[in-house]
């Protein structure tokens, strides 16, 4: 059974302002979530907090049972993998050796890998549709296939689960339909928890499981068929089309 | 990098070492040199000349080439930015001034003679100087999250310190200015015995703890988020690297003054070489190349009788401008 994830009572903050206060929502295993709302309603915090790169203000972040605020960078690592917004192209870095970097948190002081290093690696970049890039640097590459290739280093590592920070903000519109259906079939085939965060609405509905919408200071967690039914999202975002007909 | 460029990479700077040991302003023969090394018949005088001036020479060179580039390297990584070099935290001019309060101040109250004491003394106070702005720095990122808020206020520590040395430079008298103007030309030849078990040491100690850095380095490529979220313990990291920065460029800066632009140079010219940006091949990919370039410099130096910190300049600004129109489009 793959472990949970699942955010009790927490409080966020940034700053002295309160984002989200006292909100509890309990993921499960092997659906896609998408996180909606406003820009600065606290979707960043909120990965951050779950990643281990911030803290949450109070409550608790729990992965199978474990307090994520209380675990070392390297225990976190194992249980939550992390696709952020930052643009990566290194110039003579080999994709290879990119999605390779996800297994530092089992590999040993100087980063050698095994075998089964290797094979979950290769695994990783069949699962992106990347094989063929392996050895391909980064700096030739477009927004859509570096984009994939950063989703492979977060499935080399090998985590129950994954989040990702506007994964479609860059990308044209194949590419964004094409990047959130990959996730969805990465966490209905492996298992793993996977929410990311967006601003692509009509995407989020149609192609993940989930959603959790942002509605400050609270938030709102039902399933896309539900949430598109609703007018909840129209309420928060101010948009008629998905207001409640 | 196959193997064999590795080794064909390890013989040229062997060969480079050797040459260095040649080159000098008395001309003594390939024969000669060699018996002085391997303890053959040849005269007093060659055998100092070669043992106690060109070979410690030599030794301070790779030491220092070494030094200098792997902090470079380092910083660069660190920083992402691929402009930094050893001295962007302010190391340099934390060592300019310790050696400025010594020589213009310290020397003229004429505590300090000619004596080995003395010249430990100068290299001593350059190195305390780097220390405590690397401490300072320390301090700060401690606090402070954003590794680019601490490369600006490295450099705005470095200049406010510039500013402080040149007041002292200002108050000075024209023995103690000269005897300071000559430690910022660099010299890789005022090395004792002593000071280069000093530097030797030194050297070792921050290579070993850069070596222990390889797999935090190649992380932060990604940026501090990414190397958290795949397990590092970003502080410590930037913590061990501070440290391995002073040890190397702080120490050999404090012996040698400040060499310019070896640090920032080499590492590109290890990355366009080597085509590569995994640190387990960059780094000793580094030492090759800096210890290299260094003992090239010093040859250079050496037949012009130029101070090795104009020449380190004059063949580093080059490569630092190639690589800018270069990366134009892309950083490290």
């Amino acid at each position: 059974m793959t472990p949970a994830l699942e955010i009790k009572d927490i409080t966020l903050a940034y700053g002295r302002r309160t984002l989200l206060a006292n909100v509890s929502v309990k993921f499960t295993p092997g659906r896609l979530t998408a996180i909606l709302g406003r820009n600065g309603a606290g979707k960043s915090t909120l990965m951050r907090a779950i990643s281990g790169l911030g803290k949450p203000a109070a409550g608790e972040i729990s992965v199978g049972g474990r307090n994520v605020c209380t675990l070392d960078s390297g225990e976190t690592a194992r249980l939550v993998s992390f696709v952020g917004t930052e643009k990566v192209r290194i110039p003579n870095l080999r994709c290879e050796d990119l999605v390779a970097l996800g297994r530092a948190p089992y590999t040993n002081w100087i980063g050698q890998t095994t075998a089964e290093d290797r094979e979950i690696i290769h695994h990783s970049l069949r699962l992106t549709g990347m094989e063929d890039y392996a050895d391909r640097t980064m700096d030739s590459m477009s927004d859509g296939e570096c984009q994939r290739i950063m989703i492979a280093r977060a499935l080399a590592q090998d985590t129950p689960i994954m989040l990702l920070d506007e994964p479609t903000a860059f990308l044209d519109l194949p590419g964004k339909y094409a990047t959130v259906s990959l996730l969805h079939s990465l966490a209905a085939e492996s298992g793993k928890t996977v929410l990311f965060s967006t601003h692509d609405l009509d995407i989020a509905l149609e192609e993940s499981d989930d959603i959790l919408l942002f509605d400050p200071p609270g938030v709102i967690f039902r399933t896309s068929a539900e949430m598109a039914s609703c007018g909840d999202i129209g309420r928060v975002f101010g948009i008629d089309k998905f207001k409640k007909q | 990098m196959k193997k064999l460029h590795w080794i064909l990479a390890v013989v040229l700077t062997a060969a480079l070492f050797l040459a260095d040991i040649l080159v000098g302003s008395t001309s003594i023969p390939l024969s000669d040199v060699w018996k002085s090394l391997t303890g053959g018949d040849v005269s007093q005088q060659t055998r100092t000349i070669v043992l106690d001036i060109r070979l410690m020479k030599a030794v301070t060179a790779l030491l220092a080439g070494i030094a200098v580039s792997v902090s470079g390297l380092m910083m660069q990584t660190l920083f992402r930015n691929p402009l930094a070099g050893p001295y962007v935290l302010g190391v340099s001019s934390g060592a300019s001034l310790g050696a400025a309060v010594y020589v213009l101040g310290a020397a003229s109250s004429a505590i300090i003679g000619e004596s080995v004491f003395g010249s430990l003394g100068l290299a001593g106070a350059a190195w305390l100087g780097a220390a405590a702005v690397l401490i300072l720095i320390a301090f700060v990122s401690r606090k402070i999250k954003d590794i680019m808020v601490i490369l600006i206020l490295g450099m705005m520590l470095g200049s406010g310190i510039d500013a402080v040395v040149q007041i002292l430079q200002f108050l000075s008298d024209e023995m103690s200015l000269k005897s300071y103007v000559v430690w910022t030309m660099g010299s890789l030849g005022n090395v004792t015995d002593v000071q280069l078990c000093f530097l030797a040491t030194a050297v070792v100690a921050g290579l070993a703890l850069a070596v222990a850095s390889i797999k935090p380095l190649n992380l932060l490529m990604l940026g501090e988020n990414y190397a958290v979220t795949m397990g590092l313990d970003v502080r410590r990291s930037r913590n061990v690297i501070f440290l391995s920065t002073v040890l190397l460029s702080g120490t050999v800066t404090a012996f040698c003054g400040p060499l310019g632009f070896v640090g920032l140079a080499v590492p590109h010219i290890t990355r366009f070489i080597t085509r590569n940006a995994d640190h387990r091949v960059l780094l000793p990919g580094t030492v090759l190349c800096g210890a290299s370039l260094m003992l090239l410099c010093d040859m250079i130096s050496k037949s012009s009788t130029l101070p090795v910190n104009a020449i380190t300049s004059l063949l580093g600004i080059p490569v630092i401008i190639w690589v800018v129109i270069r990366n134009r489009k892309i950083t490290i």
